[in-house]
């Protein structure tokens, strides 16, 4: 069953609304995906300038000047709030940390003295950056107005570099991750939340059924998101070890796609790709919305009102800097017990008496 | 912007730079905040700066107070010394002024405590599409 829960509710230029977060607990909910092996290499490519870094900013500090900018929180608090979580379960205490992309401090607001000595804030956004809350009791912060396509740290200077819901902006991805990389300590670890995947995909379909049939053609209004086999493969290009990427899908519930569109643009996650079309004819985004409510429109709205849902899949990415102290696969042909004989396990140590499970340590 | 942080920061991303480290420090306005003297942790950090950076950055906006030019072999037992660190890596704090780029001269700017790192586009290296970091 799926738990609704309203996490926010505020006056739109349009009409009052109120937004529900649904956490699905389907098959694609916390999935874990392991990679192991190595990738072929590719060419390297030129980078390709999809989005404009400079739009961008000016769109983030256009969120952070709203008066209700707070109100736009509620996404990037809640998945700030799992990814820090995802902190504390590695027991370690990392001297300085960086925070990629920091928002108003989604993540930084939740991290504890007793894993983090050092936090550095960094975003493209300065007024984001000043409305940013550390934890500054327990941790000494510091903040930085950084782009994340060109980070300005030093090799092997970093402990960790955490990036909550940014980095799906940036233009070169592998480049990124290689500078991430570069800057980490051995043994140092990468961890971040990125939207992929299916996000937002009942508002590009509304938009391009609606182009299509208004206009006779159609534009990204969307930009392209990472899939997991892809973030997966650029993490290991970028010599990362250990990897795990887990899926979350946030689904939530608005009265309308408008409702939708504004919350995007007071979150600064308005469209930045270099070839977006700057304006939308009212008769297309009125047919968008139409046809938005009639193929994604349920009855979960506030008291059992008509909503529509707006689908959010968040990858959390996990990574490590190589190290030699790090635990490697044992030789192939070293295991003693087959597979297929796991079921029979108590007889086969009753019989061996022992079975080696590690570097000389003994199961008896 | 404490000089904790200015110990890790480079412009290696720069066109035509090659270390970039450490930027140049011209503060315009320091503040000295009192910041609770933790020993364990100054000596912690001890092993993980450049030492050489730091010094020379404190140096520079005239803030040394005692700062030896080389740590103390004896630096976890040694108080006083720990206490010179703390004092440089925690308690100035520039307010503004900028970093400047050893190699090319380009200037950062440091407002109300806050560095701004950003480049533009036509100043990037751009080495086979990952910005000069290739492993």
């Amino acid at each position: 069953m799926k738990l609704l829960r309203s996490i926010v509710a505020k006056q739109s230029c349009l009409s009052k609304k109120t937004a529900f977060l649904t956490s699905s607990s389907g098959l694609c909910n916390d999935q874990r995906c392991h990679y192991s092996g190595s990738v072929r290499n590719a060419p390297e490519e030129n980078v390709m300038n999809i989005f404009d870094r400079n739009a961008k900013r000016i769109q983030k500090e256009r969120a952070a000047m709203d008066p209700d900018v707070a109100v736009y929180d509620y996404l990037k608090e809640e998945v700030g709030f799992r990814l820090s979580e995802r902190i504390l379960d590695i027991k370690r205490k990392f001297g300085k940390v960086v925070d990629l992309g920091c928002g108003r401090g989604y993540v930084s607001r939740h991290i504890l003295s007793s894993s983090v000595e050092e936090l550095v804030m960094c975003d493209l956004s300065p007024t984001h950056l000043k409305q940013a809350t550390g934890a500054e009791e327990a941790v000494k912060c510091q903040r930085l107005v950084v782009d994340e396509e060109n980070l300005p740290f030093e090799p092997n200077s970093i402990d960790m570099f955490v990036s909550n819901l940014s980095l799906h902006w940036v233009n070169d991805l592998p480049g990124t991750f290689a500078q991430i990389n570069r800057c980490l300590k051995n043994d140092g670890c990468f961890l971040a939340s990125v939207f992929g995947g299916d996000t937002l995909f009942e508002l590009r379909c509304s938009l391009q059924m609606a182009e299509l049939e208004r206009q006779g053609g159609l534009a990204a209004h969307i930009s392209p998101f990472a899939e997991v086999r892809d973030i997966g493969g650029l993490l290991q290009r970028a010599q990362f070890t250990m990897l795990t990427i887990d899926t979350d899908e946030i689904v939530i519930n608005y009265p309308s796609m408008f409702e939708v569109m504004w919350d995007l643009k007071g979150m600064g996650e308005s469209n930045a790709a270099r070839n977006r079309k700057l304006s939308l004819p009212r008769e297309t985004l009125m047919a968008a919305a139409a046809i938005y409510e009639t193929i994604y429109g349920n009855n979960n709205g506030k008291d059992g009102t008509r909503a529509v849902p707006a689908s959010f899949q968040v990858y959390y990415l996990l990574g490590w800097k190589p190290d030699p102290s790090q635990p490697k696969p044992k030789a192939r042909g070293t295991g003693q017990v087959s597979l297929k004989d796991i079921h029979k396990l108590d007889e086969i140590m009753k019989k061996h008496g022992e079975i080696e499970i590690g570097d000389g340590g003994k199961e008896k | 912007m404490k000089l904790l942080t200015h110990n890790v920061l480079s412009s290696k991303c720069l066109k035509g730079v090659s270390v970039g480290y450490p930027l140049r420090l011209n503060a315009t306005d320091i503040k000295v905040v009192d910041v609770d003297y933790n020993s364990e942790f100054v000596s912690r950090m001890i092993p993980k700066i450049n030492y050489s950076a730091l010094y020379d950055a404190a140096q520079s906006i005239g803030h040394l107070n005692g700062l030896p030019d080389a740590v103390v072999d004896d630096f976890e037992s040694n108080e006083d010394f720990l206490k010179a660190v703390h004092h440089v890596l925690l308690e100035v704090d520039i307010v503004s002024g900028d970093l400047e780029c050893p190699e090319s001269g380009r200037k950062f700017p440091i407002t109300r405590g806050i560095p701004n790192m950003l480049v533009n586009e036509n100043e990037v290296n751009e080495i086979n599409g990952s910005n000069g970091y290739n492993n």
